[in-house]
């Protein structure tokens, strides 16, 4: 019975410091996720998208910002492969987004090039900024992100990337404007992105990468579905 | 006394370490697998396609309209983001109506619900009100595959009794191997999320009285648990 009562009294003593400790506890928890390289040494800004779009909260405003301090006057975009969404003319490709967004900041068209990735991922990202920087041993890149996604992005370079390539890379990231490490548990979409920012965090340390399977036209897709139901329905 | 229940203890945590290390891909597939709850289409008068996943989703919806299944799709307008309040992206209902229009399903055909859906929760109140004065209307629910479960549990509540009419279509993911859901980022980031929230909405809208049932439930077998060791030891 005594010791049933010790037990209740820590677990008591655990919540009330957990609760009393909470903000710190949380900061912790969102520091993994997060590398700042913040520099000025750089020659070349480098932007990640995928479906959803650009990666990092106002990253066009701060490529923008950075644009005139940068002295080969050069940005990277590293796009995904086009897919569906894009192919029905639904949404432009983060290609011609990011040309929009950046020409509306001022940056000439003839100072973007975009990298090409071979499919939706980190890894892929990493793989297209590796072939361009081998072909400019001179750059150095700030590439820039959401700052859940800073720490995975650096892993993944400093994997994929020669160690002197990768050290050619700082990576800047960006805080979402309605949370950040300081107060992300207050909003739900903070939560939301701690979550799946943590997932993908274990994924790489867990499971690497693998290929997608090959990706499927509109009418392909429709096709597939309308034979299951088919199939499926008496 | 202590000793050998440190053994026993060792011995059943090595053996389950040893089965889960053995069955885990089985394991994490089933767990991709159970998420989906979608069933074959049936003649209905509108399809409800939920925000997001616009890689799959409207196409499916685009797709029971086109082959009759449905007369109507119905899409709640989106909360706005930081993207769309920068004009950067335009918002998800935007996304889907444009993708069903190129697909071949009319704009007369399109229904925008006005809500400012931010939750799979908010698009089942949605849907609750539309249906308040169409009582008989039959509804096909079009989503993901893995976000078919936490929609249907989110909907029934939301719906309270009206259900018969409301089935679940699912819209196959493609651009992860199901199979191998854990060795892709994209497939970790939605099936390991989907969890969350599923766990999440459990938590937040759950009924009180489920809460009651399962601690009682938990309580009785830590009752049990203890009686049998008292007895073992």
């Amino acid at each position: 019975m005594l010791k049933w009562k010790w037990r209740v009294v820590v677990a008591a003593v655990v919540v009330a410091v957990a609760c009393l400790f909470h903000a710190p506890l949380f900061r912790g928890l969102a520091s993994p996720l997060i590398v700042d390289q913040t520099t000025d040494d750089f020659d070349v800004i480098c932007l990640l998208g995928d479906v959803k779009g650009p990666d990092g909260d106002r990253c066009y405003d701060v490529a923008g910002d950075l644009f005139p301090k940068n002295p080969a006057d050069k940005i990277l975009i590293v796009a995904p492969p086009p897919d569906r969404v894009v192919e029905a003319g639904a949404l432009p490709s983060f290609e011609t987004i990011s040309r929009r967004e950046l020409a509306a900041r001022g940056v000439p068209r003839e100072s973007i090039t975009i990298l090409r990735s071979r499919r939706l991922d980190d890894w892929a990202s990493a793989e297209a900024l590796d072939g361009w920087l081998r072909d400019h041993p001179e750059s150095s890149v700030l590439l820039l992100c959401g700052q859940f996604h800073s720490a995975r992005v650096r892993a993944v370079l400093d994997d994929a990337l020669d160690p002197a390539r990768a050290a050619r890379v700082r990576v800047r990231s960006l805080p979402d404007r309605r949370f950040d490490q300081t107060n992300w548990w207050r909003s739900r979409c903070g939560v939301r992105e701690l979550g799946k920012s943590w997932l993908v965090r274990i994924q790489g340390w867990l499971g690497g990468s693998a290929d997608p399977p090959p990706s499927k036209n509109a009418n392909d897709y429709q096709r597939e579905i309308m034979q299951a139901w088919q199939e499926a329905t008496p | 006394m202590s000793r050998r229940r440190l053994i026993v203890g060792l011995l059943f945590a090595a053996a389950v370490a040893t089965l889960l290390w053995a069955t885990y891909p089985c394991l994490l597939r089933a767990a991709a697998r159970w998420l989906d709850v979608g069933k074959p289409p049936r003649r209905a008068d509108y399809v409800m396609l939920l925000l997001g996943d616009e890689r799959t989703r409207p196409f499916v919806a685009a797709a029971l309209v086109n082959a009759g299944w449905a007369r109507r799709v119905l899409v709640a307008e989106s909360a706005p983001t930081p993207k769309t309040i920068d004009q950067i992206l335009p918002p998800h209902h935007e996304i889907a109506r444009k993708i069903l229009f190129s697909r071949g399903v009319p704009p007369e055909k399109i229904v925008v619900l006005h809500v400012a859906a931010a939750t799979t929760h908010d698009e089942a109140k949605a849907l609750a009100a539309f249906l308040e004065d169409r009582a008989d209307a039959r509804v096909l629910v079009v989503t993901s595959d893995y976000h078919s479960r936490r929609s249907r549990w989110a909907f029934t509540r939301a719906l309270a009794g009206r259900t018969e009419g409301v089935s679940f279509v699912s819209a196959p993911t493609d651009y992860f191997d199901v199979d191998r859901w854990w060795q892709d980022q994209w497939g970790m980031m939605t099936i390991g999320s989907e969890y969350l929230k599923l766990a999440f909405y459990v938590l937040r809208y759950g009924y009180l009285a489920h809460w009651l049932a399962a601690c009682g439930g938990l309580a009785l077998v830590a009752v049990w648990i203890r009686r049998r060791e008292a007895r073992l030891f």
